[in-house]
Formats: structure tokens, sequence, C-alpha cells
């Protein structure tokens, strides 16, 4: 798949469950490290598919909370102290209870508010940044100058600027940057922490 | 904001990137670490469906003209007080977006103008610029104070657009679009491409609700063509060709009501006279697909060409209703 056509299909079949995702490893994990990690290693999952099995999966929801089931089902057993009752509620939670509720589903002009909001939130100079990469286009050379700061600077806003975006727009969790959502995120004790 | 190390390389890689001047030794770097742990690459995609995602803003920025305003967004992006809370995120719909802004402006006036099979009409806009359209050609122009749009909604058309940097003239054909603040070009719409060919000065080509924000031709935006160049923009992108300039004015032939060849395959040259014309001609012995035809002929005078063809090509033509079949004089 094309970069940019794997982005979109990330952002729109994958990512926009990614809240729902964390409230269901949360679960199982009580650290938000181990959430952060369990997330990763199912998006690689689903990365690292094959054509032909990519080509297969109908309900990409569905196949996104089975991974992260059977990510989290590794992490157990391969976890020192196995606990069975953490095996035997994983084997009876219906993953796709998770699902976010349909009224969630935001028109284009929400989602475009939603975009410009996680832009809106942002720190100061991080904002001015992004704003002129991404609503003027503006390459990151002629940002430094316009803002009178270095190129490395401006690069560096920009790496934070994505991963601030990032967490608004798909994680949402309590902390920073939740004007979106004010609600905490509620979480289970762990069922196990592999921190120990 | 979690302070996972996989996810803050991730971002300064896909910050480093964003520069735009990646040595190939960084990009191997890159490529590298990429490779080292499948959470790395997911951690980047990630990052980088998010960045691509807020691309869409561009659609609000403020005006053409307006001059750049880093703080912007400060107070814009700020939600309405009642907006609800939203879960899902689904950042692919940037066409509908677009769209549905376009849609919110109300439109100057448009004019449709058209040509049938084989018509050819010349029109001069209020801004002076001429448009020349080519058979079973339909367009639709709009000319604004801020921007002269024109669709290309089929068939081909040649630009020659008055100079005024203050309205940039962007033409789209499809997905594709054509910036121009003045210059002489063709736009030719396919099933499936689009073909733009300079004759002179230069334009630039990406998606259509781009080009009409940008305000001067930017290189670092998009693919620019300058004069000699054809480019032919698809699914896979845009190409880029140089041409001499015979073969352009052998291209541009058609403004002139004529069609030009210079070795070109008969399955070609068939190919454009069955543009002009209801009575179509079809190959139907492959050995002939490939003789090499030149010359010059008028598209409507089908006769002649058949002519010249069964005089000097050694092609048998057999008419069949509202076709005329094309097969070896040798054969049988």
């Amino acid at each position: 798949m094309h970069q940019t056509e794997r982005n979109t299909w990330l952002a729109k079949e994958i990512l926009i469950h990614e809240r729902a995702l964390r409230r269901y490893l949360a679960r199982f994990f009580r650290n938000m490290a181990d959430i952060d990690d369990a997330v990763q290693e199912t998006y690689a999952r689903l990365l690292g598919l094959s054509e032909s099995a990519f080509a297969a999966v109908r309900n990409w929801q569905a196949f996104l909370f089975t991974s992260a089931r059977n990510v989290t089902l590794d992490r157990i057993r391969k976890s020192r102290v196995v606990s069975y009752d953490a095996l035997a509620e994983i084997e009876t939670l219906h993953v796709l209870d998770q699902q976010p509720s349909a009224d969630e589903a935001l028109n284009a002009r929400q989602e475009l508010a939603l975009l410009a909001e996680a832009i809106a939130n942002l720190p100061d100079r991080c904002r001015e940044v992004l704003t002129l990469r991404k609503l003027y286009g503006l390459p990151q050379r002629e940002i430094a100058l316009r803002l009178g700061i270095s190129e490395s600077t401006v690069e560096k806003h920009v790496a934070y600027g994505v991963r601030l975006c990032a967490e608004q727009m798909f994680a949402q969790r309590s902390g920073q940057g939740t004007r979106l959502d004010s609600a905490p995120t509620t979480r289970r004790k762990g069922l196990f922490d592999e921190r120990k | 904001m979690n302070e996972n190390e996989i996810d803050i390389r991730a971002a300064e890689w896909l910050a480093r990137l964003d520069r735009g001047d990646a040595a190939s030794e960084l990009i191997d770097e890159f490529n590298r670490w990429k490779d080292l742990d499948t959470r790395h690459g997911a951690a980047y995609a990630r990052l980088a469906a998010t960045w691509q995602a807020l691309d869409r803003v561009q659609v609000l920025q403020p005006t053409l003209d307006a001059t750049i305003q880093p703080d912007y967004l400060r107070e814009q992006g700020r939600p309405a007080p009642d907006r609800r809370k939203a879960a899902a995120f689904a950042a692919a719909a940037s066409v509908v977006i677009a769209a549905a802004l376009w849609a919110w402006r109300s439109p100057p006036r448009a004019e449709i103008y058209e040509t049938t099979r084989g018509g050819f009409q010349r029109i001069v806009l209020k801004d002076h610029s001429a448009i020349e359209l080519n058979t079973d050609t339909r367009l639709r122009v709009e000319l604004g104070s801020k921007i002269r749009k024109i669709e290309l909604i089929r068939g081909e058309a040649s630009f020659e657009v008055s100079h005024d940097a203050t309205r940039p003239f962007v033409v789209s054909a499809g997905r594709t679009g054509v910036l121009a603040v003045g210059t002489r070009f063709d736009v030719l719409r396919l099933d499936n491409s689009v073909e733009v060919t300079v004759d002179e000065g230069r334009v630039m080509i990406g998606a259509p609700e781009m080009l009409e924000r940008a305000r001067n031709l930017e290189p670092n935006l998009s693919p620019l063509v300058v004069a000699g160049q054809t480019a032919v923009a698809s699914s896979d992108g845009v190409k880029l060709k140089a041409l001499p300039k015979d073969a352009i004015a052998r291209k541009l032939a058609w403004q002139d009501q004529m069609l030009a060849f210079d070795g070109d395959s008969l399955s070609e040259v068939v190919a454009q006279f069955n543009r002009y014309n209801d009575k179509q001609l079809v190959i139907v012995d492959p050995s002939v697909e490939v003789l090499k035809v030149g010359g010059y002929f008028r598209p409507t005078n089908l006769d002649e060409f058949v002519n010249v063809l069964e005089s000097n090509f050694g092609v048998r033509a057999t008419a069949d209703g509202n076709r005329i079949l094309l097969a070896s004089a040798a054969a049988k």
C-alpha cells in the first residue's frame, strides 16, 4: 500500500478506535507506559500483516481489538508471575463491547474543527510553527526565518507538536491536552503489572 | 503526554524528514531504525497519519490574499462552547470537507461551454484569457474576484491565460488541478489520467483545492511544469516528460483543427481520429497496428485519411455500418 493511502487507512480505520483500545487495555495494564507499549505492539502487528491477510480483513475494528487481546495474552504468558485470573478474565471479555457508540461518529466539519483545535491547544511557539506548516504550507526553513528561530528549533516544535496532536486526536488520556474530553479515563486496577 | 521512548524517537524522525532535504544516508539511517523493531514503524506510521490528517486544516486558511498569521488558529481553532465531545475521528474525509467548504461559498456566476464530437470553439473570457475547446469537450468557467476557476468536465482545452497575479487561474480536471498566473498550456482529460502540456511559461500541478489556496507558484508545494514539458497525472502520481518543440507543436495541432503525426503507430493514430468522429475506425488485424504513420490530416475528414492508408500503407478498409474496419491488404 502506498504510504499516503496507508496513513489514511490508519487514521480512518484504526486510530479512531485508539481511545477505546486504551480503555480496553487499561483493564489489564495498570501502568500507562505498558498501555503505550501494548498499543504500539498492536499497531505493529496490523502493519506487519501480509498483503493477502490485509485484504481478507472485513472488520478492522474487530480485528484491532482481537489483535490487542492477543498482544495482551502474549504479555501475560511471558510475564513471570502468571495470573490465571487475568487469563480467565481476558478469555471471557467480549472485545466488541468496546466499540465507541455510533453517535460518536463525526461529520466532516466536526473533524476539521477537531484538527484545528488540536493545533489551537498547543503551547504558543509550537502552535505557531504547526500553523505555518499546516495551515499555510510553509516549509520548515521558511518558518524558521519568519519566526526568527533556528531550523533545529522548528524541527523540535514539529516533533513535539505532532505527538501532542496525535495524543489529542486519538489517545485522549488524562493529563495535558484533555480539553476535548474532560472525563477521566476509568481504569480498573490493572490485573497485572508488567513492570512488577 | 506519554514519555514513550519509541514515540519520541518516531516524532524526531518525522520532524527531521519533514524538512524535506534529507540526504540518502539519513534516509538509510531512518530505515535502519524503522526495521530494528516493528514497533518503531508502527509508532512512526501513527504519527505520520496524524501529520497527514493535519494537512486538512489548509481549507481553513483565511483568504487568498491574507497575510500570514502564525496565530490564526489560536482563536479559530477554539471549539464552540456547546460542541459535543468526540471520540471517533475519521481523518480521511478530506474530499468531503473540501466539498462542504466549497458549497458554503456562494460562487460567482458560472458559464458552461461545450463542443460536440468533431467540434472546435475558441472563447475569450472577460479577463482576456482565451480558451480553445477541442472535440467533445465541456468546461465550466467561473471568474471570481480572487480566483479564476475552470473545470474541465471532459475533453481537451488549451488556455492562454492573461497575466493577473492577484487572481490565479486554476483549471481542475477531476482530482488534478493546474495553477497558472499567466501562460499558455493544454489540458487533456482522459479516463484515468490527465495530461498537461505547457507551451509557454510554467504551471503548477496539484490537488485543485490546494491550488486554489496557493498564492503563487511554489515549487516546494507541488511539481512545476515548464514550457516544453508534458505532465501525466494519474493515481500513480505525476510524471514529467520533456518534449522537443516540434512534438509540442504536433500535440497542439488541433488548435488549427489538424492532427499531426510523426511516426506514431496506427493504433495511436486511430485512437486520435476516433475522438473526432462518430464513425469509428477499428483495427481488426494486429499486423497493421504497428504501422508508423506521419503527416497532417484534418481529423473530421475520415475519407481522406482512409484513402491515404489504402494507397500508401497497404491497408484495406471495409465499411461496416458506423465503423470502418482496417486490415492488411496482404492478408488473404
